[in-house]
Formats: C-alpha cells, structure tokens, sequence
C-alpha cells in the first residue's frame, strides 16, 4: 500500500510510506528510506525507487521515500547548513515523522551517489540507523586502482578511433553557442578524507550497523576492481557487517532494464537476509519464501518515469 | 500602364470644372489647375532640360506646389521635394545628389540655396507670360517621376526614384483600397517630402476628388485638426500615426466627437496602437473607413492596408494585406520564404516599386532582390524583384500581415530576441501612456532594457507601471529603466526622433515597495548575479530564483559564477535547495567563514507562505491508483482550475521542475492545480508496458473528475506537455475551458524512432559505460521497456488536430518545430515563444530548459487575458 504524506518543520518536504501489502497493521518495525539521487526525483533513476518499494513491499519491508528540499516534490524553504547537514537533518525529520506515523523503530537508509553519502553521514548522527545501502558510495583512489585505471581505461582508448572522433566531437559541441546543460554529474560529491571514512565505517560497524556497498562501472574514475573497497579500509574490522559488490559493466544510474532488475534483486536480497526477520508481522510472509529472491514478483515496469538522461558519471 | 500627367488629362476632361484644389479660401477647378501647370511645364522646357532632368521644389503645402509637381511630369522631368526645414547642408547635400540646376522656390525661402549655382524659380514672376497650353510632351510608363529622400541609416540621405508607371500603379491601388470619389475632400496635411503628401494629392485628382490645402495660418483653438477637418467639411485624412495618437488623446481630453464629416482614416508611418483605436471608436458616431496603412517609400508609398472591423479588440493592430498589384513576402535569412507562423523579413514586391536609390548602386543590391517563387496567396505571382523593408513580419491565419519590428532594432539580451515592439504595445495599454519607446543601453557590456515613456501631463507612478508590464510579460522583457518625459520629439515625417531623446543616463528605476533590498555586501553581489543571469533589473532577497524564471541551465551559470567569485564549491543542489538571495546568502556564508549562520525561521515561513499547500495523494482510476498533487490557490481564489498532464518516459524528469513551477506560479494566481502521474509512470500504480492510449485517456479524465471534486468547479484548464499533450489531445472531456498543449509530440511514431536513437547513442558512451554495451534481447528504448503492442500504437499515435475543446492553444518553444510544421486545427492559436528546450538533444539533462514565456502565455490563457498579449500569437 503506497500513501504520500507532507511533513518537515515547514510542511514542505514530500515522501511516499510504502507499507507490505500483507501487512494488515501499519505499524512498521523496520523501514528502507530512500534518499534523493543528487537532484533526481524521488522516484529514482528510471522509476528504480519505485520498483524497488514495490518489490521491498511484497518481501514484506516497508519502505519510505522522499525528496530532499528544493527537490522533486518537496518545497525549497528552510534549508541551512551544507548539503550533508541538511540531507541529514531532512532525513531524520523523516524518521521522526515515521516514528510517529507508523511506530518504526529502525531504518535502513539507502542512497546512490550523493544519496550514498547523505545515507553514511546520516547514521553516524542518529542511532535509529541499523542499515546503509550505499550505491556509488565514497571512494578512494589506490595504487592497484590507478594501475588499472591506466591499463583497462585509458590505453584502449588511446588507441580507438571511435574515441578520439567523439572526443572531438564533444570539443567542436562545446565551443557551439548553444547553452551548456546542467549535466547531473558535474555537482560536487562530499566525500570524508579516506581516514575520517575508516573511523565512521569503524564506528558504525562497532554499533552494529549493516552496511552494503554497492559500486558500479559509472564510477569507474575513482572505484575499478572487485576487492578495491578491502583495499581502501584495510585498517578497519568490517566484523562481517560490511557486504560489497562491484558491477563493472553497469553504468551509474541502471540505465538498461535488465542492469536495474540485478541492482533491484541484489538490494532485495541484502535488505531480506538482514532485516526481515525484524518486522514480527512479516515473519510469517517470510517463512513461507524461504529464498527471498526467488519470491514470484510482480513484473516490473521499467517503463516511462525517471530518467537521467545524459548523466554520465554520477547522478 | 501610362504617366501621370495622360491620367490627369483625362480627369480634367472629365471634371473640369469640379474643384481640384482648395488654399486659404481659395477654390482651384481642375482646368484651372491643369492650366497652371501646363504654364509651369513649358517654363520648364523653356530651359532645355535633359532627359528626366530632376527639378528641386522648395515650396509651402500649397496649390502652387500642386501645380509645380504637375507641371513637372507634363515637362518630363521628375521633381525632388526640397523641405525648406531641412538645415542648408542637407538641402545642398540633396541638390547636389540629385543633379539639381533649377529649383522651383518662394522667395522667402532664397537665401537657402545662396551659395550654390541653382537656378531659381520664382513661379509668381515667371509664369505670368507662359502659354497655358499643354506642351504634349511623351511621357514613358519607366520614366522617373519624382525623388524622394529618405533618411539613410548611416546619416546619409538616400534618393528613391519612383516612375510614372510605380506612380500610377499606387494611384489606383489607393483609389480602390480607400474607395475614393469625385466627393472627397482630402486634407493636404503633410510636408511635401513626405510620401504622405503624394497619397494626399494624386489619387483623389484622378477622380475628381478635391485636395484641400492645409492653411499656412495655424488655427487658434487647442484643436486645430478638428476644427480644420469641420471648416473645410473635410471627408478623408492620411496622418502618421504618432500624429494620430495626439489628435486622439486631445479628444478624449476634450470630450470631443470625431468630426461628422470624416469619411475616410489613414493611419501610417508607426505601429499603430491598439488602445488608441478602441479609443477612436468610442468618440466616433458614425461609420469611417478606418484603415491601418504600411509601406515604405520604397513602393511608392502605402504598400500594405489593414481595415479593422469597428468592434476589432486586438492587442497588436496588423497592417493587413497587400494592395491591388503589390506582392508580399515573408523570408527568412536565406530568403526562403517562413510558414504562416514564423517571423520574418517582409519583402514588398510589384510595379510600383521605385527603381532604386538615385547614385547608390551598393545599396540597390542589397536593397532590391529578384527572386522567382511564389507564395499561396501572392497577389502578383509574376513579380521576381522585391525590396527587402528591414522589417519583421509574420503572416496571420487570416492571411493579413503582422508587424513585429524593426530588423535593426532586435534587441538580443542573453538568449533571447527581444522585439521592442511587444513591450512598447503592453506600455501603450496603459491609461496614462501617450506612446512608448524600448531601446537599450550598455554599461560594462550588460545590457539593460530602456523603455522611454511620454505621459503628457499624466505622473506615472513607476512601481505600478512595472506592475503593470508584469502582469503581461516575461521578467525578461520587463524594462530595467524608465524615461518619463512629456512628449517625444518628433521626425520631420512625424516618426519618434530617437536621437532628440534624453539620455539612459537621466533614467530612473523602478522600486517596488514589496522589493525587500539587499542588507549585506554579499546580497548585493548576489543580487547582481541574479540580475545579470536572468536579465532581471532588480531582485529582492525573498524573490525565488525559479519564479524568476531560472532555468537549471541558469542555476549552472549562477553556481559557475559564485564559484568564481568567492573560491568555494557550491553542489548545484544546495543552489535548488536555496533559491531565494536570502538562503543563499546564508550558505556562501557559511562556506566562506566556516560557520554556520542560523535559519531565519521568520524569513522561511514569509518564503513558504508564498508558496501554496501541497497535498500528494493517490486516486482510484480504473484498476490503477494514480498519484497527483493538488495545489490549492494561494490566499486569492480565482474559481479557476488546471489539470497539468506531464511528459512521460525521460522527458517527465525533464519537465518535471518546470511543471511544478508551472503549478506554484497558477496557485499563487489563484487557480486550483492538479499535477498527476499517468498509469505505470512516475508515482502511480499500473504495468507501462502494457498502458495504451485507451487507458492514458481515462487518466486524464479521471484526474479531470478528481480535479473538479478537489476544486468544486466544473470547467477545467488541461495542459499537457510532449507525449502528455499529445495524449490529453485524444481525451473526450466535457466542460474543458481551455486545451494547452506544451510543444506536444506530433508523431509518436517519429518519437519513438528518436528515442531508439538516443538509445542506442547512449549505449555507445564511453563515459557513461565502462564497457560497450549492445542492445539486449529486452526490448527498449532509452530507459525504458517497450513491447510490441507499445511499438504497435506508438507507430499509429499522434497528435488529435480535431479535438472538439472550443479553445485549443499550442505553444511552442523556439527550437521546437525544426523543418516540419503541424497542420492544425483553424480553431488553435499557435503561440511561439523564444523559449529554448532542445527537446531533440539528448545533451540536455533534468528540466535543463527555462520557460518564463510559457508560463506567462499560460497565465494568460487560464486567467482569460490572452486578448492582451502581444508575444508570437496568431489569432
């Protein structure tokens, strides 16, 4: 069941409570909250929110998403702070609001890109945070990864012509008159100096935190190997609340329907393996499946919605 | 076709002894007239002229004058008006140009020509002893007839020569246009070197019609027009428009009637405004034969007629369609003739076109062009030579012409094209405006918007005057400064003398009370930012960058800027988040000092009380719940409501912004706004692979019926945009006010095909994949599934040019049509706007477009005031 309320300080923030259909009580033990894409619309890259609660909700978790202000539907009034302080504040205001709403206790935040880093910088500031899906998240350059960057990246296309005609391409495009877009990926990411990272990773995974870190191929300028995030936190004890996955041949935002479709089940799988058991009401429902994933789904319309369009690197 | 002077001949035959000229109480009959210039003619061939031998008249309006110019053709040479205000250079620089030895001239007016070696005719003295006789000499149709000089735009004077047969084709054109008779009594009203003069006299002496002299003695009352027009029973005037509007405002002033005898209007020279004709009307008792003339001296004189009905309610008076034999084109800048819905240079073509301009064979080419196709609706489809006017026109579904300004006188503010002529048309809608003038100054290379106002005796108050052009244009077209004066000095040919203007530097800005200023250094700066990026003059530090129209395009270059200026790095999020000068203020702050500055919780609910309630919500339509969002108006109510159908697939995020925008700025109107998802997209419920227009169409009437439960009102608004427009067209909705489709997909199908290629360009980017990714086996197309059944009716879906809504609008950006332009429906009103989207580049990201035209053609459309708007409407 999907219901759209109005809630923040100035009743301007916008946000969808999407609760398990077999859930006959709203009242949720557990929620995912879903965080604004850069300046996307809560619906997601290509509607990926809105089917992920979908498929969340048949698996019995209730989910939440909404958009931050000046974003989406919700109004622009009230913001202070740098954009991670006024992600976070806006984020606990949700949680308030489905404290008190729907009675849920603990949330997992999931975001992808600066989503990814409001989601992380959230749940040092608020205990009620037992779970971070991190789409796209932090990342730090190392020395396998510039190898690799110069080896996999740069030298095939140094040697591709397909290359250099479109590079020259973009250049005579850009010296057009014609206005230059506002291409999403160009904002700034916030990412903690690698240290502060290490120790708010520790500090999560020292309060029980579950943390899921998923990278795609669209970030390939600052994550490009399969073990690089073992590589970037050797100093911490992950202490098995930390998952990670690489999907090199994915682009940022899922662009096709079949990448979206392996995202969607990949954060289902983590999000039900972790936190299903939670909502008591669901146990039921979740007993009877007992592989998650292989719960018959209904389809899912990768249809008109959102999309990014150009956007290429981050969201 | 023959000279003049064989025309007159046979007038005199037949009118001999009606009155052909009437001076200072004085009747003139045709023979006498004819007889006097016979006298003139065979002075002139007393002094051996050479072939078209040019001939200087330096004469007060008069029958002399009349007599001169005629006696002149019947010797064969062509007579040059020499304005006796003109300062001595001029008139030498004239004589001079055009070969000038002998100069018909009163004697008080001598001394001018002093210097120079010209033979000078005192007709008084020298006509006494000539034969009355006519000399008979042959006049050939392309013989020159008489030149008239014009000013040239580098200062120069330029000479047109017009020839007999021109001369005659214009006489007769007139005389069917106007509908003139041997009854008239023609006011002779203008100076002789204004082509005025030439439709003053000639027509009406063609048949038999009489020319009445304007007394050198000014009359003594504060009318002198009307009591001139009642004392002479004068039937038909020509006057310059800026003169008109006088003679209007003085009898309004007066509470006086149009005079009773007025038969025939003329109005020419100047955009004639649209308020002076309703005003016209309401003084004037009886029928007239009013009529809105346009040509320039180029063809002879008046080239183009506009004849309004009396209960015409336009904003933006055309100046009609051509005269008998004359041919107009509208071309754009590779001479390739525009659609009946775009502007372009008009080109005037047909015999009476003058034959160039006397010694300047550079600006002839220029000037005057062949050219071999012909339009629908050419009156003359044999004409190939035509003069380029300069001016900006565009063809009205009617088929009459619309003037949009002068060519030279576009003004280009950022991205947009800005044609002083819409604002100075809404500046004239006011009460207390005589006239208005937009022009432009630059200081550090930023342009500012001017507009020069004359208010008579009237105090216009500036803030209600911004106020006013608010209501009626895009913040971008709202002048930045005014110049208030009494009058505006005028051209000898009547035309506003922009050089005798004061300077931009004694003008003044408008400061609106709800303006809150700038407080600190920073705001200041940012305000001036803001100013630059959105050609806004002033912003207060609550206004909201979006409702300003700010584009995410402009929030880039805004960004880009700050970044620049204070070292920092701004997310463009924290720019969206913070749209007021006030918060954002706050945040560069905090950025450059490293502390935080508090919410001012006073200044958020003063920013959220402007903005309206949001209430998302879902409803049931069918098996589907869609998920909509009600605006409920802003503190006015205006018992109006919108349902807004947006984009669907990358386009809905695209739009989306400006859609929600759209909403904020209808709900501050005071209009109840629904904004919904259709089935399977955005927010609501439903499978889109399987969504068909049969169930979009049931959306947008159940979103329709949600609407009026929501708003208690029945009749709606629907506006649609792209796909979304295209598929409200389809809707079968009863009590639909007002259709809008926002640039809507024409052709699903070609859509469609668009979309693939996006997709498979996409596919190919080396910086969005790491790897190359092929198409897969699942159907798709940029984002999105597609199924054969969607390819199936996207290949048949298009959009509904016959929907049966009474008032159907489309409204199209400026890069939105390309090549191929709709067939619509007569019933729709296409309006342009110079809006920039670039719906086919996929370079473009979220709502990377900005769209103030849009929005204020909309408010407009929905708030019932479209009759006043001037911007790229065609009626």
């Amino acid at each position: 069941m999907e219901k759209a309320h109005v809630f923040g300080k100035f009743n301007q923030l916008v946000g969808i409570a999407q609760t398990p259909e077999s859930n006959e009580s709203e009242a949720q033990d557990v929620a995912v909250i879903m965080l604004t894409a850069g300046m996307l619309h809560s619906t997601g890259p290509f509607r990926m929110y809105v089917n992920l609660a979908r498929q969340l909700s048949v698996q019995g978790i209730a989910s939440f998403r909404f958009d931050l202000s000046g974003i989406g539907e919700s109004l622009p009034v009230g913001s202070s702070g740098s954009s991670l302080q006024r992600a976070a504040a806006e984020a606990k205001q949700a949680m308030d609001f489905l404290e008190q709403e729907y009675g849920t206790k603990k949330f997992i935040l999931m975001g992808l890109c600066s989503g990814a880093d409001d989601g992380f910088h959230t749940a040092i500031e608020d205990a009620r945070v037992g779970g971070v899906i991190l789409l796209d998240g932090c990342g730090y350059p190392n020395f396998r990864f510039k190898v690799n960057r110069v080896l996999k990246h740069y030298l095939p296309r140094i040697f591709s012509l397909k290359f250099w005609a479109k590079r020259i391409a973009r250049i005579k495009k850009a010296k057009s008159d014609s206005p230059e877009s506002l291409q999403l990926g160009d904002d700034i990411r916030e990412f903690p100096s690698r240290e502060v990272a290490a120790s708010q990773l520790q500090q999560l995974v020292d309060r029980g935190v579950k943390l899921n870190f998923v990278y795609t191929g669209g970030v390939n300028w600052y994550y490009n190997y399969e073990t690089q995030f073992n590589d970037m936190f050797a100093d911490v004890d992950f202490k098995d609340n930390v998952s990670t996955k690489f999907l090199p041949h994915l682009d940022h935002v899922a662009f096709l329907c079949e990448d979206r479709k392996q995202l969607i089940d990949e954060l289902c799988e983590w999000t039900t393996a972790n936190f299903q058991s939670t909502n008591p009401t669901t146990k039921q429902e979740s007993n009877r499946t007992s592989k998650p994933t292989k719960t018959i789904l209904p389809p899912l319309d990768f249809a008109p919605g959102i999309n990014a369009t150009s956007s290429t690197e981050t969201c | 076709m023959i000279g003049f002077p064989e025309l007159f001949a046979a007038a005199v035959k037949k009118f001999s002894d009606r009155t052909a000229v009437e001076f200072e109480g004085k009747v003139y009959t045709y023979v006498e007239i004819d007889r006097y210039a016979n006298q003139i003619a065979n002075l002139i061939l007393g002094t051996e002229p050479q072939h078209e031998q040019r001939i200087g008249i330096c004469l007060d309006r008069s029958h002399d004058a009349i007599a001169a110019m005629i006696g002149i053709f019947k010797s064969g040479c062509a007579f040059v008006p020499l304005d006796p205000e003109f300062p001595r250079d001029r008139l030498e620089m004239i004589a001079n140009d055009a070969g000038i030895k002998h100069i018909i001239c009163d004697a008080n007016y001598r001394e001018l020509f002093d210097h120079g070696e010209f033979q000078l005719i005192d007709l008084n003295e020298a006509c006494a002893d000539q034969s009355t006789t006519d000399p008979q000499v042959s006049i050939d149709p392309d013989q020159l007839a008489y030149i008239m000089y014009t000013s040239g735009s580098t200062g120069v004077p330029k000479g047109v020569q017009i020839e007999h047969a021109a001369l005659a084709t214009y006489c007769w054109a007139d005389i069917e246009r106007y509908i003139v008779t041997a009854e008239d009594r023609t006011l002779q009203f203008s100076t002789l070197n204004f082509d005025i003069a030439i439709e003053e006299i000639f027509p009406p002496l063609l048949v038999g019609g009489s020319v009445i002299v304007r007394p050198r003695e000014r009359a003594k009352g504060h009318n002198e027009l009307s009591e001139l027009v009642e004392a002479n029973n004068i039937t038909a005037i020509h006057l310059a428009t800026a003169y008109w509007h006088e003679w209007v405002d003085l009898m309004v002033a007066s509470q006086a009637k149009v005079p009773s005898s007025i038969r025939l209007m003329i109005v020419t020279g100047e955009k004639v405004s649209a308020e002076h004709y309703r005003r016209w009307n309401e003084i004037c008792d009886h029928d007239v034969h009013w009529c809105n003339a346009y040509g320039p001296t180029e063809a002879t004189v008046t080239a183009t007629v506009f004849i309004p009905d009396r209960d015409w309610s336009g904003s933006s008076m055309p100046i009609g369609i051509p005269l008998k034999r004359y041919t107009a084109k509208i071309v754009d800048l590779d001479k390739r003739p525009v659609g009946k819905d775009e502007t372009g240079e008009l080109l005037i073509g047909g015999p009476a076109l003058a034959r160039g301009y006397l010694n300047r064979p550079e600006q002839n080419e220029k000037a005057f062009i062949e050219m071999t196709d012909c339009l629908e609706g050419d009156t003359d489809k044999t004409a190939t030579r035509f003069y380029r006017t300069g001016d900006l026109a565009r063809w009205l579904p009617n088929g009459n012409i619309e003037f949009a300004g002068r060519i030279d006188h576009q003004i280009k503010l950022g991205s947009y094209r800005i044609e002083p002529g819409e604002i100075e048309a809404v500046i004239n809608q006011h009460p207390q405006v005589l006239e208005s003038l937009i022009t432009f100054d630059e200081v550090k290379s930023k342009k500012y918007l001017i507009a020069y106002i004359a208010q008579g005796e009237n105090k216009i108050e500036l803030t209600e005057m911004v106020s006013f052009i608010q209501d009626k244009l895009p913040p971008y077209m709202v002048p930045a400064r005014f110049v208030l004066v009494e009058s505006f000095p005028k051209t000898i040919n009547g035309k506003i003398d922009r050089k005798g203007l004061p300077s931009p530097a004694e003008s003044q800005i408008a400061r609106s009370g709800e303006l809150k200023a700038a407080t600190t250094e920073l705001e200041q700066e940012l305000c001036e930012i803001w100013a630059d990026v959105l050609n806004i003059p002033e912003i207060g530090i609550d206004d909201d960058f979006f409702a300003l129209g700010g584009s995410s395009l402009l929030v880039a270059r805004v960004v880009g800027k700050l970044c620049g200026k204070y070292d920092i790095e701004i997310p463009v999020r924290d720019f969206f988040a913070n749209p007021t000068i006030a918060s954002i203020g706050r945040q560069i702050q905090m950025l450059i000092t490293g502390t935080a500055v508090p919410v001012d919780n006073d200044s958020s609910w003063r920013h959220r009380k402007k903005l309206p309630i949001i209430n998302p919500h879902y409803f049931q339509v069918d098996e589907n719940k869609l998920f909509g969002v009600h605006y409920p108006p802003v503190d006015k109510d205006s018992n109006r409501a919108v349902l807004i159908c947006p984009a669907v697939g990358h386009e809905y995020a695209r739009g989306h912004r400006n859609l929600q925008q759209l909403a904020i700025m209808l709900a501050q109107q005071g209009c109840h706004v629904l904004r919904f998802d259709y089935s399977g997209t955005g927010n609501s419920t439903g499978n889109c692979e399987q969504a068909d227009p049969q169930q979009w169409n049931a959306d947008v009437d159940g979103a329709a019926n949600q609407l009026r439960n929501l708003s208690g009102l029945k009749s709606i608004t629907v506006i649609g945009l792209r796909l979304g427009a295209t598929i409200a067209s389809h809707a079968e909705l009863a009590d639909i006010e007002n259709l809008i489709s926002w640039d809507p997909v024409m052709s699903a199908d070609e859509h469609q095909k668009q979309l693939d290629q996006f997709h498979d360009v996409t596919l190919q980017n080396y910086s969005k994949f790491s790897v190359v990714r092929q198409r897969s086996e699942i159907d798709q197309a940029y984002g999105y599934c597609m199924t054969e059944t969607k390819r199936n009716w996207f290949a048949e879906f298009s959009f509904n040019t016959n929907s049966t809504v009474s008032r159907q609008f489309v409204i199209a950006s400026s890069n939105y049509f390309g090549s191929a332009k709709p067939a619509l429906s007569r019933e729709t009103q296409l309006i342009h706007t110079p809006d920039e989207i670039y719906w086919n580049d996929q370079t473009f990201a979220e709502s990377a477009f900005s769209s103030p035209t849009a929005f204020q053609e909309i408010k407009r459309i929905v708030l019932g005031d479209e009759a006043s708007n001037p911007i790229g409407r065609e009626a």
